[in-house]
């Protein structure tokens, strides 16, 4: 496939633009040159658009709005992206138009987008029925295939290629490998609707119902397989895309390193806020208690009203302080008991007068006359009182101190905190990303487990099971004539199933070690570092480090890398294409037959200037043809790597500095 | 593990004709079922033929 030239027609910014494309062998690099939003990928999308009828803007309408505006009511205008290309020995002229009216609610799409093609030879021309256009197109190239050598550098950009979920897939069928696979698909024994397994069912038994219960257990266990292997393939693009999804957080991770720090102090002041408010709480309830706890605050009272009257040195100097005091015991009491002429131990005292002498004599250690036990007895509590009182004081300070210390802190942090949350702002969350990562890190050794037990111990133990069967089929199968020639016919099923098993599997292993040589060959030229690549068997590329450097994981190395591997995808298609040509094969496992042109919207746009003079140094080499979309500034890098290389540059410019004019102009 | 010797020639026959099944399918869309009637028409067309 070969494009020839571009033409849009009130086309987003485009009124009027018509683009040729170097078709030169030796000179095969075109480019565009332009500004931020003067139209680059617009070009890139309506190839997209205009091959298969893919809307790649956010905005559904796609007339150029100039146009809109001067449109009448009711009138109409048509869109189109006109396309020209050659492939395999026929033109293309491929017009893809979508209908546009004026209505009172303002534009609307009258007639869906729709493709006419053209397809000439020297000998004739034929226009392909509206039926089989999108057949015709797809035949060219498959949507599929497209998104490998149209970039349009927004949803799918160089960097990321290897991580396309049908990578294994696409490379087999763009090196044609696909009809072979095909081949042996349906003639694989293992699958139910195979014709190996077809031509079973039609054996006749030996001993009835043995063989058809046979067949049926084939036939069942043969599902089975496939729901395995069906399962083994979703849990693959699982995988893949459980893949994909790491290492774009892990790239959002590597982006946002600079606000983590930040989103952590945030996280940290808001637990610290939060223990504060707690704190606080806790030490006012526990001042609030101990200021109500035993009457503490009387005690504080009295102990301060004693300090203050100087009551301590008054009850110490007071006369009524008497050693002997007769606590309860009154003067009234002893009047009594010698009123009725006893005493309390019985004796009368009836002309006694000592004794009652001696009661009157004791009537001075008793209340009115002397309470000195009182005296002593209050010194003694409010001494207490008054220790109480200063340690109760000293208690009360320091939890209030300590209760406006939290509350300082706390406006610290939530200054602290408005400060931190200004900062970052419109941000996303590392953290979340973080664990994000952790969880689909999980997922993926999840589904690797399960891959394995299905690759490795459920398929093979179906495929035992399934080899058992058929020995008993042969067993049970009668020895007549028509079996042994349906014996024989399965025979030569099988031997083509393995045959082509044998040659699918070498061939892809050969495009392996092919890809990895040519990838590893270009690889060295535009990268220079310690690093080499490797592709697996499902032609995953890594760039592995050699010898034991840092880590240096940037978009501008998984950019040169993907470039090195679908270069060396374009190259590796020639080769094929080329070797094809020069075999006699019986039948081949190669069915390439066609070479594509890249078309590249601001790839360099992650890309340092020495990587990206590399590239355009050895990009036009192995590449077909280079279609490249630029801006200015890159391309002073690219131009004195490419320019020998260049045969046709075009300059995309805003007309008077407009949004919706833009025009095509070649640079000579 | 065959028990009639496979003939290169008749091989090749069914290989090419299966091919060729195979590329018709995709262009008249014809189902998966019907493709594999028409090859195992073809191996036995073949074989009985000693072609």
């Amino acid at each position: 496939m070969e494009i020839r030239s571009i033409k849009l027609f009130n086309f987003r910014q485009f009124k009027n633009a018509n683009i040729d494309f170097s078709c030169d062998k030796e000179k095969n690099v075109t480019v565009l040159v332009g500004n931020n939003t003067s139209g680059k990928t617009t070009i890139v999308k309506g190839f997209i658009w205009g091959l298969y009828r893919i809307n790649k803007f956010d905005d559904k309408i796609l007339l150029n709005r100039d146009v809109a505006d001067k449109l009448l009511i009711n009138e109409e205008v048509a869109t189109k992206v006109e396309i020209d290309l050659d492939h395999k020995g026929h033109s293309y002229t491929i017009i893809t138009k979508e209908m546009y009216v004026k209505t009172g609610m303002g534009i609307r799409v009258k007639n869906k987008a729709a493709s006419s093609v053209v397809k000439s030879s020297s000998d004739e021309t034929v226009v392909i029925p509206a039926i089989k256009v999108e057949e015709e197109i797809n035949s060219i190239l498959s949507p599929t295939l497209k998104d490998y050598f149209f970039f349009e550098g927004e949803d799918n950009t160089i960097a990321s290629v290897s991580k396309k979920a049908n990578l294994k897939d696409s490379v087999s069928d763009l090196m044609g490998l696909k009809r072979m696979e095909q081949l042996n698909e349906y003639y694989d024994p293992a699958k139910a609707d195979s014709v190996t397994s077809k031509l079973k069912s039609k054996l006749v038994s030996s001993d009835d119902g043995a063989l058809v219960q046979y067949i049926e257990m084939l036939n069942d266990a043969q599902e089975k397989l496939q729901e395995l292997k069906d399962k083994l393939e979703n849990t693959n693009k699982t995988i893949n895309k459980l893949e994909k999804q790491y290492f774009e957080k892990e790239a959002q991770i590597d982006a946002n390193s600079d606000v983590k720090v930040d989103q952590d102090r945030k996280k940290k002041l808001n637990v610290d806020i939060i223990n504060g408010h707690k704190f606080k709480e806790e030490r006012f309830r526990e001042l609030i208690t101990s200021i109500n706890s035993s009457n503490s605050l009387l005690k504080i009272l009295f102990s301060r009203s004693f300090i203050s009257n100087d009551f301590e040195n008054k009850l110490k100097e007071t006369t009524f302080k008497s050693q002997n005091s007769l606590k309860h015991i009154s003067e009234e009491a002893i009047d009594l008991i010698i009123a009725r002429g006893r005493c309390l131990c019985g004796t009368e005292l009836k002309d006694r007068n000592d004794l009652v002498n001696h009661l009157i004599a004791e009537k001075e250690h008793m209340e009115p006359r002397d309470f000195g036990k009182y005296a002593s007895d209050l010194l003694d509590t409010e001494i207490n009182n008054i220790a109480y009182a200063k340690s109760m004081s000293e208690n009360i300070t320091e939890m209030s101190n300590n209760i406006i210390e939290l509350i300082t802190n706390l406006d610290t942090n939530k200054d602290a905190l408005k400060e931190v949350e200004k900062r970052i702002v419109g941000r996303v969350d590392v953290g979340e990303l973080q664990e994000d990562a952790i969880r689909i890190r999980e997922q993926i050794s999840y589904q690797k487990s399960t891959a394995d037990y299905l690759e490795n111990t459920a398929i093979p133990n179906k495929k035992t099971e399934i080899e058992n069967l058929n020995n008993k089929i042969n067993l049970a199968t009668a020895r007549t004539s028509g079996n042994e020639f349906i014996q024989a016919c399965i025979d030569y099923a099988e031997y083509i199933y393995e045959k082509t098993k044998e040659r699918v599997d070498n061939a892809k292993d050969g495009i392996r070690v092919d890809l990895e040589k040519i990838v590893n060959e270009i690889f060295s030229s535009m990268y220079h570092g310690n690093r080499v690549i490797s592709i697996d068997k499902n032609f995953n590329a890594d760039a592995k480090l050699v010898g034991n450097i840092a880590l240096d994981k940037s978009n501008g190395l998984e950019t040169v890398k993907n470039f090195a591997f679908v270069t060396g995808l374009m190259e590796l298609i020639k080769q094929k294409i080329s070797a094809q040509q020069n075999t006699n094969d019986d039948f081949d496992e190669y069915d390439a037959e066609v070479s594509y042109p890249l078309v590249l919207d601001a790839p360099f746009s992650d890309t340092d200037e020495i990587h990206i003079r590399n590239i355009c140094n050895v990009l036009p080499s192995y590449c077909n043809q280079v279609i490249i979309v630029v801006m200015n500034k890159d391309y002073q890098s690219a131009k004195t790597a490419m320019e020998s290389k260049i045969s046709k540059k075009y300059r995309i410019v805003k007309k008077d500095n407009s949004e919706t004019d833009s025009y095509v102009e070649e640079v000579l | 593990m065959s028990r009639t010797v496979i003939e290169r020639e008749k091989l090749k026959t069914i290989v090419q004709g299966s091919y060729v099944e195979l590329k018709r399918k995709d262009k008249t869309g014809a189902t998966k079922q019907s493709t594999v009637n028409e090859i195992i028409k073809l191996i036995e067309r073949t074989l009985k033929n000693g072609n």
